[in-house]
């Protein structure tokens, strides 16, 4: 009777402490943001400032040092500061420090050095980059340094002296931004929605109850979505814009206004004003008629669009839960699976460790794989692409092509097949070899023919690349002593698909060997001498009693092969690395150029969501034809 | 003793056996000698010369890797990395694979197919998510991040292989322990566990060389000073000059833990990768 209502409130329940947990986190993180930005803005007028005493004739010499004098009023929570030039200090907020060599003994000088170096080599680049593609809008500090550590902040700010950046400024300290406070309003729905349910019981019942609970649920969800969540942190950032307001304003008057020329102040606020990410716009605006600086307007008003979208975000997913649960409880079908679990929850404490670990580190990487296989990079930034990638990948007919994918699907299928061919066919031969308990040496023999598969199959890859040289290589050595012509392995396809196979057999046939030794071992010795007395040959023993016992241990096996055989990297890529143009490469490493090589991460991941449907469809069928695992669900 | 095939052991056919088998071992083999070779050799060349047998050898590029360079570090960084992935891996795996063997419970079939499929994942597809993820979880140049993902790689094949030797070992055992009062965890313990050993030691020997062998990602996650064996070793074959005396030495210093652990567990080996597939 009154479960119905017990459901509604746990729904609602989860959703507001749901999206209050959201938002708990989403401040922690703008508050972060927040204490790293006085910090940030403060040490850029800093840069500014020292740059300007190096350049231009009138300033004092000594500007910086009286600038660091008057911060400590101005940026809360600031406890040290120095600019550094190579390795001496130029100004500190510790006077008798001024002056003076960075230590060699003291870490944290060295730290301090080794981050101007870096800083140094990052604006190079960055630099470089820029040159390279012009119409880029690239942000003017992305060099800034921040870490935090044990609760103090450090900012580190390259800065331009003499056309050349090798001078920082540092600051260090505890800032305290504003509190961020809670979003009561999404309990105040809460509570609303709950007593309007309990009402709506009196009324209505059965299907109209539920769809109530929903659309009370749903409502929750889009108000916080829509208006608590991002009028909430909306007041807190405005608070932040205030602030950072006032402390342009005190830096200006601490010394910055004095070393700035007049025609250079409206670009030195867009500049201090800039997000360290580049990624928005600039927090404050031009110099408004009293030369104080405010808040840039435009900047606000996409900053409260971006709250809403990110609010939403999560209060679509989150309502969407809850109205599931509140739905199932109502059908009386959470209560059922809370009973299974319970009943079973011995089986599922064994299990839960490693489905969490997969979860984490298998599952969400492969999701967001997969949905990258949608997106095109522009950029930095990932926009939505439909099947543009993988329309791309499947309707490039150029068959002939070495970076084609019917080209490439059909190397890989003729590497796989081969391969596993090979390691089963030698591994068996052997393993039947080595089955004999007469045979001298039998264990010997045995540990010597497992050792390729204790090497490390980089090394493996390394070495085998260098016997193919086509100079140095000892194989050309045994051509040329038996009187063959030398082969340029590299040069051509078949001899580079040659020696990704050679190695890779070698490499492979142990697993193979061993699995078919432990299964001939496992086959009682009375069913060959049963076939022995009734005059089977021995081929008819190996036909009818051998190869037929053996498929339980050799179908799984060469299901793992086949799938470790088609995903393997480290041979291709080290051994023919594609050569000649590619031609070798199978499915996997065409994956990793698209990525790493051509830059191309979303036809990268569609490339990759393809070989995983391959080898899923593979896995399945042959699963289902021979029946490989059935025994292993019962 | 069986009745069947010549009971001498020096019958031609075991004599036959017995060339053929040396000639495969040697040719398994040729590849390894001439790696011992380089690294015995004082010249960073790579030899070309057929002949597998060193000529003039010292030990000299024995005592550069260890000394000269930061092998040490990269040891104890490999073998924590290591040591712990296995020990949290079979545990894992273990328990894992105790549930599917055992209990029959809502979503057991789905587990073990999730077990099987994340063997098809490439890792390509993996990379970048993966490296963000540790970024954010704070994880990046820490020998913990690299536990977990070599633990989370090792622990689906782990699972299917102790499972199917688990599926081996008659219930009628657990049912008499149950029977005289013992309790799950005595029965996982004192029973399975040992009776298991074979496949353990596998699954053991499995995870260690996943973590001791592993490079593409150790030489994305890591800065230098926790770099592992792998991924310093991969340093000394440049693009264009190799010291392959260095690298040669560094080879087989990298690989005799995962050999010895291969002697010692060969007899496991044989037995504990097929015992489960045999039953299927």
């Amino acid at each position: 009777m009154k479960q119905d209502l017990r459901h509604f409130i746990a729904a609602a329940v989860i959703l507001s402490l749901g999206l209050s947990g959201v938002a708990v986190v989403v401040a922690g993180m703008d508050r972060a943001k927040a204490e790293a930005r006085s910090f940030l803005v403060a040490a850029r007028a800093a840069a500014f400032v020292y740059g300007q005493e190096q350049t231009v004739d009138e300033v004092d010499e000594g500007a910086t040092q009286a600038f660091f004098e008057a911060l400590p009023p101005q940026v809360s929570g600031l406890e040290g500061a120095l600019v550094l030039r190579k390795t001496k200090i130029k100004a500190h907020s510790d006077p008798s420090r001024e002056g003076t060599n960075l230590s060699r003994d003291s870490l944290s000088d060295k730290a301090i050095y080794d981050a101007g170096r870096q800083m140094k080599s990052d604006v190079a680049k960055n630099l470089e980059e820029r040159e390279k593609s012009p119409d880029l809008k690239f942000e003017p500090y992305p060099e800034s340094r921040l870490v935090r550590k044990k609760g103090v902040l450090t900012v580190q700010v390259p800065s331009k002296v003499d056309g050349d950046y090798e001078a920082l400024v540092q600051l260090e300290g505890t800032p305290t931004p504003a509190p961020r406070g809670f979003p009561w309003g999404l309990l105040v729905a809460m509570v609303l929605s709950i007593a309007m349910y309990a009402g709506a019981r009196r009324a209505v019942s059965g299907g109209a109850l539920v769809a109530v609970g929903n659309v009370l649920l749903l409502g929750s969800a889009l108000y916080g979505g829509f208006s608590v969540l991002p009028n909430w942190r909306g007041d807190a950032r405005a608070t932040d814009g205030d602030a950072e307001v006032s402390l342009v304003g005190g830096l200006l008057e601490a010394g910055l206004d004095e070393v700035t020329p007049p025609e250079q102040r409206s670009e030195l606020l867009y500049q201090l004003g800039l997000d360290p990410r580049g990624r928005s716009l600039p927090v404050l605006s031009d110099l408004g008629s009293d030369g104080a600086p405010t808040l840039n307007a435009e900047f606000a008003e996409a900053q409260t669009k971006g709250d809403t979208m990110a609010a939403i975000k999560w209060a679509i997913p989150i309502g969407l839960l809850a109205m599931l649960l509140f739905t199932l409880g109502f059908m009386g079908l959470t209560g059922r699976a809370w009973i299974e679990l319970v009943s079973h929850r011995r089986a599922y404490a064994y299990l839960a460790p490693a489905m969490v670990g997969l979860g984490v580190l298998v599952f969400i990487p492969v999701t967001y794989g997969i949905v990258l296989g949608f997106m095109n990079r522009v950029y930095n930034d990932f926009q939505f692409a439909g099947l543009a990638n993988y329309v791309g990948i499947l309707s490039d007919t150029n068959i002939a092509a070495p970076t084609n994918f019917y080209f490439t699907l059909g190397v890989t299928i003729m590497w796989t097949v081969l391969n596993v061919f090979l390691h089963v066919s030698i591994g068996l031969f052997l393993a039947l070899l080595l089955n004999d308990e007469m045979l001298k040496a039998r264990g010997v023999y045995r540990v010597l023919l497992i050792v390729p598969w204790a090497v490390p199959n980089y090394i493996t890859a390394l070495i085998w690349k260098q016997m193919f040289h086509n100079e140095f290589g000892a194989i050309n050595f045994f051509l040329a002593g038996v009187g063959l012509e030398p082969i340029s392995w590299f040069q051509t396809f078949w001899p580079a698909f040659f020696t990704n196979l050679a190695t890779n057999t070698w490499l492979g046939f142990p697993f193979m060997m061993v699995v078919s030794l432990g299964a001939l071992q496992s086959i009682p010795t009375d069913l060959y001498e049963a076939a022995y007395v009734d005059g089977a040959s021995r081929w008819q023993r190996f036909k009818n009693i051998t190869l037929p016992l053996l498929m339980p241990a050799l179908v799984p096996a060469v299901i793992v092969g086949t799938v470790w055989t088609f995903n393997m990297f480290n041979i291709i890529y080290l051994v023919s690395g594609g050569a000649p143009n590619g031609a070798t490469d199978i499915l996997i490493t065409e994956a990793f150029r698209w990525a790493f090589e051509r830059d191309s991460y979303g036809y990268a991941a569609a490339y990759s969501t393809i070989i995983f449907v391959i080898l899923v469809v593979f896995t399945v069928t042959t699963n289902r034809l021979t029946g490989a695992t059935k025994g292993a669900f019962e | 003793m069986s009745i069947i095939g010549d009971s001498r052991p020096w019958s031609p056919g075991r004599i036959l056996k017995m060339v053929f088998l040396t000639i495969m071992t040697f040719a398994t083999l040729y590849p390894v000698l001439w790696v011992i070779k380089m690294a015995l050799t004082p010249s960073q060349g790579f030899d070309a010369s057929p002949n597998p047998f060193p000529t003039d050898p010292t030990l000299d590029n024995f005592r550069h890797v260890l000394f000269e360079l930061p092998f040490f570090t990269w040891l104890l960084n490999s073998l924590i990395v290591s040591v712990v992935t296995t020990a949290l891996g079979v545990f894992l795996a273990c328990t894992s694979a105790y549930a599917l063997s055992r209990f029959r419970f809502p979503g057991r079939a789905p587990a073990m197919l999730s077990f099987l499929v994340t063997q098809m994942f490439p890792g390509v597809l993996m990379m970048i998510p993966l490296y963000l993820i540790m970024d954010t979880l704070g994880l990046l140049n820490q020998l913990l991040g690299l536990i977990l993902v070599y633990s989370t790689i090792a622990i689906p094949f782990c699972v299917w292989m102790l499972k199917g030797y688990f599926d081996t070992i008659p219930k009628e055992l657990e049912e008499a322990a149950l029977m005289d009062g013992a309790s799950t965890g005595t029965i996982f313990w004192r029973i399975i566990l040992p009776l298991s050993l074979p496949a353990v030691a596998v699954t053991a020997l499995f995870s260690f060389m996943t973590a001791w062998n592993e490079f593409i990602l150790a030489a994305v996650f890591m800065n230098e000073d926790k770099y592992t064996l792998p991924v310093g070793l991969k340093q000394m074959v440049g693009q264009f000059a190799t010291e392959w005396g260095y690298f040669a030495a560094g080879a087989i210093l990298v690989s005799i833990p995962v050999m010895a652990l291969f002697f010692a567990l060969q007899k496991s080996l044989v037995g504990g990768l097929t015992a489960g597939g045999v039953k299927g």
